[in-house]
């Protein structure tokens, strides 16, 4: 029998072909699609909020040549990930409801995309996730080259030989462990993987050990897609070209893609070289964080403005991750599941002003909330959870890291105390974006005629809008559900030595 | 009474917000809006009952001959928590809370009672309802939280109000900009209280106020001064977010711009309540700030720097609302002046008096901001008494309380700060700069004589300016407005005597029965403040509470005396209607001093360098490694991207599907096997 897990993927793979078949209806089919994964992480996530462990769930393994398998399961921050996965692909479907280019074609790709993703999300086996992880670049490249933007395939070519680069390395490192490990019991099992991190240590490799080479490649292939400045150029770009659902698929999830790497694969099987470079990290997510802040200051286009902000609050998860500390793991992994609400959200909403002005300039606005009194409460709760005020979903993630690095002492309590900046550098750029697009006069007389946010649009918005008050207002079942697979981790790291 | 009912006390009026809130999404588009009366009716009764709870949940006095104090705590639930890091939603209703939610529920009900006058034809009048019950509940939170965190949750609560408040009339730039500014300015206090608290819990290892007190009050001489820089440090960036809340210097400039949201909501948020957040967070940590002398120190400084800048900035203002913008702003610099000198109470008891009066002077001023539809240059009144007595009725005794003129409520208020600031004792390197502070508070108090007497002038006492057919439009009081102006006129006359008590003997009430607050906060305060006393021994008071007295009354008259000789036949020049009411010349300058120092070490440095990093380093990088990408796209060229580059839809697609299929048709083999 096929697992629940199995069906998270088979689903939007079958669906991408019935897509190709369905013409008008291939949104029907993607979104239906979609709905598997959504409904299978939640009850996940569920199932870990009701009885929290580190174990992996709803596990199905069928093997396959050269050691390899399909290996799927979910402990909790896989859970939590594939319910958001399903939760934004949904939403972005929804977003582009009313794609007017080949349908078909956009919602064929968007599943296949899907499909590519969950693997990512829930698969154990390291070919498995290795050939996932690049294969989903092949439809994100399309996605963003063929529906994007005036300069649509500068932006695609440039997002896929980022991406396409940063991960190459990867290859090598699947081939090099296989090839390391004794015959009998080749396997590329991650949690059999994580066990032998000795033999990596011992291994040399053109005069580093293998351990070292591996954590490198992982950590840079991770990087790029979380993305951690300096290697966070093509994120913009990529942003500004791509379609306004594009834009959500790229902040909900892809830039989850590189934190559960390092999560995933850099971390567990690579603990000795986690603990040596972890200080580097902490500063690269701290650099990120008031970098990409500052320069949100200097923004004029919306959307760019909101894919700096995301790039900052990513540095979180890299601040978090690095310490160590239980509430730092836990809140940069709480940080990335309430970016993955809250980003999307906000890029829906510079879609729903480019849809009507068509054009993306903060200058270009001015006194929307008159008009479009909901779109304004949306723009401006969005805002706040991004400024991260309590009681909204930014906060909690961002809470949690800042106290880990507190407790972390000595100078991680100061890395904590630079990303602290964030939250007078955030409150300005949001503010004084929503102070420029929905508050004073109506600037652009044309504009008062811009209808309020329709029905469609309504529908994509107000699920993330609840979320981020739920997780913000009562945060304690998504810590909880997420916790005990990160202390895991942390026993399992700071054990090595 | 149940010690589990004390959430109602926060969630009446939240509950308000959310039915308002509701009605004012649902009627949005309705010409109409939402039914007033029922809005009224909740956005009343919320804060009403919450203040009848209070009065019933009241914790009894205490103090050491009464045994323990009642103090009723509860945890309802974890917020969320790492491990050894929760933050437990914890509810306080100790002797400190209830003083604060005394006058934030009853003045803030009559408030919300006069807002239904002033608001009543206002198209977003469910909507500001909404903003002012959600503005409670926040208040109550940050009043009532047991811990750093949950005060936190209700100080970012009051803040989010404030900015919807103040920018209540959004379509107006300036107004707008007035509500990011305030919240801005908050911000780069939260930078401080954040960190400030992490730096406690390092010492402490509780971010719970009794773990906190706990550990100052038990920590030894060693402990002390190991973790002394620390503690130091911590109590300076709490600080830090009470100049944001409080408008101290550096962070005063946003509150005089935050009167741009409507009148009640000056009175409530900007004069009563949310801006004497930052001294009732000093008084909760009082513990900690007697340990950090240094700390407490500069709280003194810069309350006493901010309550001269305010007088004199008071002094120069044409627009009635800023003039007691910057008289709250010195006013909230006199009760640091109190906590700084470690007579936390005395700056509790000022803070209460202040409400009082202060709330009277604001809403008196809407009155007649109100009468004069929207008139608010002071040069363009002039002898309105006898056209608006209620608002006049109370302005004078809101007057009387802040000049400090015996006996109202800020002459004892003001007295007991200036005696504990006379007697008092902090060091700044070898030199006791305790007296001198109470020397530029003496001339302060005086100032402030003179700035309020010029208001007071200006608008009432002053020849009428008003034309005949203005005279005649003024439009009257109505009975919703009418109502808390006199109860709070009331306050404004007796609010004192809950220190000092009065001499009832006559009628067989003992003379301490009404001065509640004197011993109330003693099981709150009394140990930092003896432990403040025991170190920095108080100088021999003798007769010297008279001669304190005397002096500033005297100081008061005079300085009433000037305004009134120097205004009493009103401005030199009548402006036309609409025309700048900001000060120029000297004051000005003096005015916007805070304003264009943060604007040119602040302000225009960091946008500068946003804009620096986008535009040289961001772009250059940017640049050069999308011309590497498009020089690797074409070594490549051939293959998938020549695909997407010729955008060749169909070849395209039956790649990725293929693809696809492949990996589809790999896990099917192996799940059937």
């Amino acid at each position: 029998m096929i697992g629940a897990l199995t069906w998270s993927v088979l689903a939007p793979l079958l669906a991408s072909v019935l897509c190709l078949l369905a013409g008008r209806a291939a949104r029907w089919v993607a979104l239906g699609a979609m709905l598997v994964p959504l409904a299978v992480g939640s009850a996940a996530l569920v199932s870990f909020v009701r009885q929290p462990g580190a174990d992996f769930r709803l596990l199905e393994s069928y093997p396959w040549a050269l050691g390899a398998a399909w290996t799927v399961g979910v402990d909790g921050i896989g859970a939590a990930l594939l319910a958001l996965t399903g939760l934004v692909m949904s939403i972005a479907t929804i977003s582009a409801w009313n794609e007017a280019r080949r349908p078909a074609a956009y919602h064929a790709l968007v599943c296949l995309l899907t499909a590519a993703v969950v693997t990512v999300f829930t698969t154990l086996d390291l070919l498995v996730f290795y050939i996932a992880w690049e294969a989903l670049l092949l439809p994100m490249l399309a996605l963003i080259g063929l529906w994007g933007g005036e300069q649509r395939r500068y932006a695609a070519i440039k997002f896929f030989l980022f991406t396409l680069a940063g991960s190459i390395l990867m290859l090598a490192l699947v081939i090099a462990l296989w090839v390391v490990q004794p015959e009998a019991t080749r396997s590329f099992d991650i949690r059999q993987l994580a066990g032998q991190w000795r033999l990596w240590e011992s291994t040399s490799v053109l005069g580093v050990s293998l351990a070292r080479f591996g954590f490198v490649a992982v950590l840079l292939a991770a990087l790029v897609k979380v993305p951690a400045v300096p290697l966070h150029t093509w994120l913009p770009h990529a942003h500004v070209q791509a379609p306004t659902a594009i834009s959500v698929i790229l902040a909900g999830i892809l830039l989850k893609l590189g934190v559960y790497a390092l999560y995933r694969l850099a971390w567990p099987l690579f603990p000795l070289q986690a603990l040596v470079f972890d200080h580097w990290i902490a500063v690269l997510g701290v650099i990120g964080i008031l970098w990409a802040a500052w320069v949100a200051l200097g923004q004029q286009d919306l959307k760019r403005l909101v894919a700096y902000a995301s790039v900052s609050h990513m540095g979180f998860c890299l601040l978090g991750l690095a310490g160590l500390t239980s509430s730092g793991v836990t809140g940069g992994m709480v940080q990335a599941i309430t970016h993955g609400l809250g980003s999307p959200l906000l890029f829906l909403l510079v879609g729903v002003v480019y849809d009507r002005a068509h054009h993306r300039r903060i200058d270009g606005f001015g006194g929307l909330a008159t008009p479009m009194p909901r779109f304004a409460w949306a723009l401006l709760l969005a805002s706040l959870s991004g400024a991260g005020l309590p009681g909204l979903a930014g906060f909690p993630g961002e809470a949690l890291v800042l106290f880990g690095s507190y407790t972390a002492g000595g100078w991680w309590s100061w890395l904590g105390a630079l990303a602290t900046l964030s939250v007078v550098l955030s409150a300005a750029y949001l503010l004084w974006m929503l102070k420029r697009v929905i508050y004073g006069p109506l600037r652009h007389p044309e504009q008062a005629a811009f209808p309020d946010l329709d029905a469609r649009e309504q529908a994509a918005i107000l699920p993330l809008l609840l979320l981020l008050l739920l997780c913000g207002v009562w945060p304690t079942p998504l810590v909880a559900a997420l916790r005990p697979a990160c202390e895991a981790l942390i026993t399992h790291v700071t054990g090595a030595p | 009474m149940d010690a589990q009912l004390l959430w109602l006390i926060p969630a009446l009026p939240l509950a308000a917000a959310l039915v308002n809130g509701a009605l004012a999404l649902g009627t949005a588009r309705d010409a109409y809006g939402a039914p007033r009366a029922l809005v009224a009716l909740l956005a009343v009764l919320g804060p009403a009952l919450s203040f009848a709870l209070t009065l019933a949940l009241w914790p009894s006095a205490g103090g050491p001959l009464e045994g323990l104090p009642e103090v009723y705590r509860a945890t309802y639930f974890t917020w969320f928590a790492g491990s050894g890091f929760a933050l437990p939603f914890t509810l306080v209703l100790d002797q400190l809370s209830a003083l604060m939610l005394l006058f934030v529920t009853g003045i803030g009900a009559l408030i919300h009672l006069y807002s239904v006058g002033y608001m009543w034809a206002d198209r977003g009048f469910a909507r500001f309802m909404c903003y002012m019950n959600l503005f409670m509940a926040a208040m109550i939170v940050l009043v009532m939280g047991g811990s750093l965190p949950v005060t936190f949750l209700g100080w970012e609560g009051v803040g989010l109000c404030s900015y919807l408040l103040i920018g209540f009339w959004h379509e107006r730039t300036a107004y707008a900009d007035a509500a990011r500014k305030a919240f801005v300015y908050n911000r780069v206090g939260d930078l401080g209280f954040l960190l400030g608290a992490f730096a406690l819990l390092s010492v402490a290892g509780s971010l719970d106020y009794a773990a906190i007190s706990q550990w100052c009050r038990s920590a030894d001489a060693a402990r002390l001064a190991e973790a002394g820089p620390l503690l130091s440090l911590a109590a300076l960036a709490i600080f830090l977010g009470c100049c944001g809340k409080s408008a101290q210097i550096p962070l005063a400039a946003w509150l005089p711009d935050a009167m741009a949201g409507p009148t009640p909501v000056s009175a409530l948020i900007h004069a009563a309540t949310m801006v004497t957040a930052g001294v009732f967070l000093v008084a909760r940590l009082a513990d900690l700030y007697v340990v950090a002398p240094q700390a407490l120190t500069v709280v003194l400084l810069v309350g006493c720097a901010t309550a001269l800048w305010g007088a004199i900035a008071g002094l120069v203002q044409h627009d009635i609302k800023k003039a007691l913008a910057y008289s709250t702003v010195s006013q909230l610099g006199f009760m640091f002046m109190a906590a700084g000198s470690g007579a936390f109470s005395v700056a509790l008891f000022h803070v209460f008096t202040h409400a009082f009066f202060k709330a009277a002077l604001f809403l008196a001023a809407g009155a007649v901001i109100h009468g004069l539809h929207h008139e608010q240059d002071m040069r363009r009144m002039g002898g309105l008494r006898p056209h608006l007595p209620i608002a006049y009725l109370a302005a004078f005794y809101g007057w009387w309380a802040i000049v400090g003129l015996p006996f109202a409520a800020g002459f004892f208020s003001k007295d007991l700060i200036l005696e504990h600031l006379w007697l008092g004792h902090n060091e700044l390197g070898a030199l006791n700069i305790a007296p001198l502070v109470a020397g530029v508070a003496l001339l302060t108090a005086g100032l402030t004589a003179v700035y309020m007497t010029r208001v007071m002038t200006l608008v009432f006492w002053s020849p009428c300016r008003l034309d005949a057919e203005a005279r005649a439009h003024i439009a009257p009081t109505p009975l919703t407005m009418s109502v808390p102006l006199l109860i709070l006129a009331l306050g404004s006359l007796v609010a004192g005597f809950a220190w000092v008590g009065l001499p009832l003997d006559a009628l067989g009430i003992p003379p301490d029965a009404l001065a509640f607050i004197k011993h109330y906060l003693a099981p709150v305060l009394a140990a930092p403040e003896q432990r403040w006393l025991a170190a920095h021994p108080h100088g021999e008071l003798g007769n010297l509470p008279w001669a304190i007295a005397g002096v500033g009354t005297l100081v008061a008259a005079l300085g009433a005396l000037i305004g009134y000789a120097v205004w009493r036949q009103g401005p030199a020049q009548v402006p036309s209607a609409g025309s700048e009411t900001a000060p120029s010349g000297w004051g000005g300058h003096w005015t916007f001093a805070w304003d264009r120092l943060a604007e040119w070490l602040i302000v225009k440095p960091v946008f500068a360098l946003g804009y620096a990093l986008y535009w040289v380093i961001e772009l250059a990088i940017l640049g050069i490694s999308g011309w590497l990408a498009m020089q690797a796209a074409r070594a490549l060229g051939a293959g998938y991207l020549a695909v997407v580059q010729r955008a060749r839809l169909r070849a395209n697609l039956l790649c990725a599907v293929l693809g696809g299929a492949a990996f589809l048709a790999v896990v099917i083999v192996f799940v059937v096997r």
